[in-house]
Formats: C-alpha cells, sequence, structure tokens
C-alpha cells in the first residue's frame, strides 16, 4: 500500500511540474453519499449531506491537475435496538454520525475536451479526517482520525455555456483504516456547477 | 464578475444547506433511557418458578447509617409493573422466603449533574463585560432490579445474583410521563431477558 501511494503522488507531482498550464476549472458539488464497508455496517442509511470543491488545473486538454475537498456527513438513529454481547443485553435508542472530511491531490482526464458534453475519469490520493459519534442514553463515544485516502472517479461535464458546465459524478471514497478506527468507505454521487476560468 | 459572484453565491448557498441539515440528535427524554440485563448462564430458571418480594424499593444514597426508601406512590406503579411481568413470565408471589426459589429486590440511585457555561452579552454592557455564566443541570436516575438464587449458594455461602436489570434515564417531565417510561424501561427488561420464561 506505501509503494502504490508513493508511486502516485510521484505521479501526480511529474504532471504537476512537466506540464505548462493553460486553463483552470474549479467545481462546486452538491454530494450525497451510501456508507460501504465497516462505515456501511455502523451507517446504511442514505445519506444526503455532503459537498465538494474541486479545482483542476488544465495541463493539457485532457489532464487537469489539482485538489478536492470534500465533506460528507452520515448519520442514522437505531430506536429501540437491543445490543447482546454473551449474557448481557443493552436496549436504546442510538443516535450514530460520521463526518468525513476528505483532502486530496487529484488527476482527472477529460476523454474529450472540446465537446459539450464531456465524460473523464480520475484518481486522488491523500488524506481524510474521520469523526464518529454513537449517542446511546445519556453516553457519548466518539472516534477521530486522519486517514490515508484514495478515490476513484468517474463523471461528465456537459457545457451549458461558454466557460460554464455542469458536472454530473460518481466517487468512491476509501480512507483506509487506522490504529484506533476502522476503514471509511463510501460512495459518493456529486451534481454541480463547472467554471473554466 | 458574474462568474464570481455566481461561484461564491453558490458556495455560501451549500455551506448553509449542508450545516442546516447537520444531525440533531435525540429530541425527547425518553429517548436516552437504555435498559441492561445481565443473567448468570448457571441458573436454571425454568421449573423454579416461585419467588419473593419486599413491598419496599431502596434508594441508595451512599448513607449506610439509615435505609431510605422510594414514596410508596412510585413503589407501588413499580412493584405492580415488576409483579405483572413476572406473571406473564409464569412466575408465582410467594409471601415467605424460605419457599422462594428467587428473592426480588429493588433498588434506585439519583445522580444531579450541574454545568457551567459561559455566553455572550451580545453587547448589551460593552465589549468590556464580555461574557455571563449559565447553569444547567440533570438528574438522572436508575432503577436496578437484582434476582436473587435463594438455592445457589456461593462457595463462601451467600446467595449468588441469578438476574439483573438496570433502566437507566432523566427524570424529567411530568409524574404521568415519568411513571410511562418507568413501566415501559420495566417490560423492556423482560422482553430482552425472555430466557427468564417458565
Amino acid at each position: 500500500m506505501k509503494k502504490l501511494s508513493l508511486a502516485l503522488v510521484i505521479f501526480i507531482v511529474s504532471i504537476t511540474s512537466q506540464l505548462n498550464a493553460q486553463t483552470n476549472l474549479s467545481s462546486l458539488q452538491y454530494s450525497m453519499g451510501l456508507a460501504t464497508g465497516d462505515l456501511g455496517d455502523f451507517i446504511s442509511k442514505y445519506s444526503f449531506r455532503g459537498a465538494t470543491y474541486e479545482y483542476r488545473k488544465l495541463k493539457t486538454e485532457n489532464i487537469g491537475v489539482g485538489f478536492d475537498i470534500g465533506w460528507n456527513v452520515f448519520y442514522q438513529e437505531k430506536n429501540n435496538e437491543t445490543f447482546i454481547s454473551g449474557t448481557e443485553s443493552l436496549n436504546g435508542d442510538q443516535f450514530r454520525y460520521s463526518s468525513n472530511t476528505p483532502i486530496l491531490f487529484a488527476v482527472n482526464y477529460y476523454t474529450k475536451p472540446s465537446s459539450r458534453i464531456n465524460p473523464y475519469f480520475g484518481l486522488g490520493v491523500g488524506t481524510e479526517y474521520s469523526y464518529a459519534r454513537v449517542d446511546f442514553g445519556l453516553y457519548t463515544t466518539d472516534v477521530d482520525a486522519w486517514h490515508f485516502a484514495l478515490k476513484p472517479e468517474v463523471g461528465v461535464i456537459m457545457q451549458t455555456s461558454p466557460g460554464m458546465g455542469v458536472s454530473i459524478s460518481t466517487k468512491y471514497y476509501t480512507a483506509f483504516k487506522t490504529q484506533d478506527t476502522s476503514e471509511r468507505s463510501y460512495l459518493a454521487f456529486n451534481i454541480g456547477l463547472v467554471w473554466q476560468y | 464578475m458574474i462568474i464570481r459572484t455566481l461561484r461564491w453565491s453558490l458556495l455560501l448557498a451549500i455551506i448553509t444547506f449542508v450545516s442546516g441539515c447537520y444531525p440533531d440528535g435525540p429530541e425527547y427524554v425518553d429517548q436516552m433511557d437504555l435498559v441492561y440485563s445481565n443473567y448468570d448462564p448457571n441458573t436454571v430458571f425454568k421449573g423454579n418458578g416461585n419467588y419473593y418480594m419486599k413491598d419496599s424499593i431502596v434508594e441508595f444514597t451512599g448513607d449506610t447509617s439509615k435505609v431510605k426508601y422510594v414514596n410508596g406512590v412510585t413503589a407501588k406503579i413499580v412493584l405492580d409493573r415488576v409483579k405483572l411481568n413476572m406473571s406473564s413470565y409464569g412466575y408465582t408471589q410467594v409471601f415467605n422466603e424460605a419457599l422462594a426459589d428467587f428473592s426480588l429486590v429493588l433498588g434506585t440511585v439519583q445522580s444531579t449533574y450541574t454545568y457551567i457555561y459561559y455566553d455572550y452579552w451580545g453587547g448589551y454592557y460593552g465589549w468590556y463585560y464580555p461574557y455571563y455564566p449559565t447553569y444547567t443541570s440533570y438528574t438522572t436516575g436508575s432503577l436496578v432490579i437484582t434476582m436473587v438464587n435463594n438455592e445457589n449458594l456461593t462457595p463462601s455461602g451467600r446467595k449468588s445474583v441469578a438476574w439483573t436489570a438496570i433502566a437507566n434515564g432523566l427524570i424529567e417531565g411530568t409524574t404521568a410521563s415519568f411513571n410511562s417510561r418507568v413501566q415501559k424501561s420495566i417490560d423492556q427488561a423482560y422482553t430482552q431477558s425472555s430466557y427468564l420464561k417458565q
């Protein structure tokens, strides 16, 4: 995993340093999420709370290099649930929260940059701050951590006017497990506006 | 210029929207009620259906020099609910402890927590007097139901605990709603302890 992450960082940095800047591209997106894996076991409810900001410097027509900052909050109430461990049982209402903030270096490849409909795919690598909390009765437990994170992405930009467009994308965030926390992964479905300047 | 304005407006709109939608958590007192139960796996409940229970509930105060009891009205509501659940699980109440397979002992614990925090005067007294203290407090309570096995003595000759249930929550609201919550918690203690059935 460390070798893979190092290779990704070197790849992105090398593109950044070798190519000349031409155009900037920014995008603000509303983000919805579906937790998977361990996070999905913790909160299975679909999330409508999230936002992402993306910046790409277009090094060529096809390649954009930059960063992503995102925020997705997952929340679920478990009403009247009984949790059993051996001979012990505990019943009550649980309130589960998970807040995830990925901060990633990212590169996109735009397949049809001169077309009004421009599909693309991309990859992000960086870190993700996660905070999880459980309110159970009068008691609260929480944990937070910084994770190493990866994000593959596919999407499409639809140009609506010169320099502006709408983007629709699907991203899969994986924040790898740390000493204190399990893996945090989720699918994010984004829709937003794109500016080219 | 228009694009820049639009961009920042959208950013502000998204932040406002997402912040406004941040989950709030529990809204009602009963959403903070918890019921815990545990049992001794070596206890045989089936076929041992006689139980004894005193008609009072001890209030644990930390002062061991004198015993304090929960007031009679509240105690009756609690004890009646326990009897109802014991009966529905096939147990028979006996009034001579020597004839009982199990004895039920009930007790309560209360704790009050007080917090002090500081809030802003909002400029009313000027910048030099920015904060005032605000106090808040809440009281929590636990009802502890202990089922003692009269047959199975520990190596030291003491009676062993066969089953324990603890109902915990905030002591808030009207008497009627509080009593209702306590009864619901007692019912839940039995619901999650179906191994008690005769």
